[in-house]
């Protein structure tokens, strides 16, 4: 997978020319993952971040993580 | 001496080709009258990603819709980025299963080598030197796997004796430059392209080693694309300046090898240009060097062409002075009747067309 990641804005690209944009915390989360597999290390890290609850963002990284999963741009294994 | 050339940039943009450079930094403020022409010139000139930083930075200063407009050219470049990065991922696996030798260079070489933030150095193809043995071979394994070639070779191995390379289309219409030479005319033929394959840096995309153009070969790479490629007017010239000051590469190296290829008046312009149009205060020997550099009558009428975008049959046309004598017949003909579709109709005009290029490289210059 191929990425750029700038503050509020991940581009994703996968070998067979698929891509995928997301604006807003999705490079946040990006970067992250590359420090850490865990969604809980990563929620606590962005609500720390935010000054917003955990179990909110916990959610929404969940929702975004497992899209990147299910398009092929993570391993679920990590 | 100001050029008409440099008097059109705006202050912006120069703010934006300065940012990150050691060098001082002065505030511009884009007003409401130019901010289209800045957003369009950042967008031409692909510097969205050093204009949005000189932003952020406060060294240039924007409304609101301005700066949002810059930042959404910045995002959608940064599509493009990643999209040619898979593109040279692809490249890279046709020339190496073909066996070819190659070098990735430009865009996406500088970005994640020369700039602290590739984010920042912006491209839209991939740019490939591909080594003398290997021409045939690398082109063959790129139409193979179904790319096409829009402009056909002039003649048959017209591209291995004299051409700057070829560029091929994905049926995506992404494209692959494959570069023979650095380029076409006087300052491309002579080039011994041997001379940059001694040695490789290497990036990683997608998980791939690949090989690229060592520091002074990009540098020299730079400034021929800075002094005869046209088009990029202010990135192509911080790109020099990003290779000299910043990445501090071996600049004697390049004049070396210049040297060999007697195309010192070019890596002269690239550095002086570089100077002026990023209006830089910072000395550096290979600024000495190249203000001290003299160029010929025949060098500066040929720079002159390339400056000014003349068509591609005047660039080649400055080649004919530097040619040995034996070579030149092929030359010409390979100009005025090229091979492929309509030779026919092409023939009825042939001796004309053979007279047009003789007067014509009779007037390009003589050494």
């Amino acid at each position: 997978v191929l990425w750029r990641a700038v503050p509020g804005f991940l581009v994703l690209a996968r070998s067979d020319g698929a891509r995928l944009c997301i604006e807003g915390p999705g490079s946040e989360v990006w970067e992250l993952l590359g420090q850490s597999t865990s969604l809980e290390a990563i929620s606590a890290e962005l609500a720390a971040r935010y000054g917003a609850p955990v179990e909110e963002v916990r959610h929404d990284v969940g929702d975004l993580l497992g899209r990147l999963v299910d398009d092929g741009y993570v391993d679920a294994d990590g | 001496m100001l050029t008409a050339e440099r008097r059109c940039f705006a202050p912006a943009l120069v703010a934006a080709g300065r940012h990150g450079l050691p060098v001082e930094q002065r505030a511009v403020v884009v007003g409401e009258s130019a901010a289209s022409a800045v957003i369009g010139a950042a967008t031409s000139d692909r510097l969205a990603g050093f204009l949005t930083a000189a932003i952020d930075a406060g060294t240039v200063v924007a409304d609101d819709e301005t700066a949002q407009a810059i930042r959404a050219v910045w995002h959608e470049s940064l599509l493009a980025a990643v999209v040619v990065e898979s593109l040279a991922v692809r490249t890279a696996t046709l020339l190496d299963d073909a066996g070819a030798v190659w070098r990735i260079t430009k865009g996406p070489a500088l970005a994640h080598l020369d700039y602290p933030d590739p984010n920042l150095r912006l491209f839209g193809d991939v740019d490939v030197v591909v080594h003398p043995r290997s021409w045939e071979v690398a082109v063959g394994a790129l139409t193979s796997a179904g790319w096409s070639r829009p402009a056909a070779e002039l003649r048959g191995r017209f591209d291995q004796r004299f051409g700057k390379g070829a560029t091929l289309t994905t049926s995506e219409h992404l494209e692959v430059d494959l570069h023979r030479r650095f380029a076409i005319g006087r300052f491309g033929v002579r080039a011994e392209m041997t001379d940059v394959f001694v040695s490789a840096d290497t990036i990683e995309l997608g998980g791939r080693q690949m090989p690229v153009l060592d520091g002074p070969g990009r540098l020299l790479h730079a400034c021929f694309h800075a002094a005869l490629g046209g088009f990029s007017r202010v990135r192509s010239r911080r790109d020099v300046a990003q290779l000299l000051l910043v990445s501090g590469v071996d600049w004697r190296v390049t004049r070396r090898v210049a040297a060999r290829w007697r195309a010192e008046s070019v890596v002269a312009r690239a550095v002086r240009d570089t100077w002026d149009v990023l209006e830089l205060e910072t000395g550096h020997p290979c600024h000495d060097w190249a203000r001290a550099w003299r160029t010929s009558a025949a060098e500066e009428r040929a720079l002159q062409l390339f400056a000014s975008e003349r068509p591609f049959r005047e660039q080649a046309l400055t080649a004919i002075p530097v040619l040995p004598a034996h070579r030149v017949p092929a030359y010409l003909l390979a100009l005025a009747v090229p091979d492929g579709s309509g030779i026919r109709q092409r023939v009825r005009h042939a001796r004309r067309s053979m007279a047009d290029v003789i007067r014509s490289s009779l007037g390009a210059g003589q050494a």
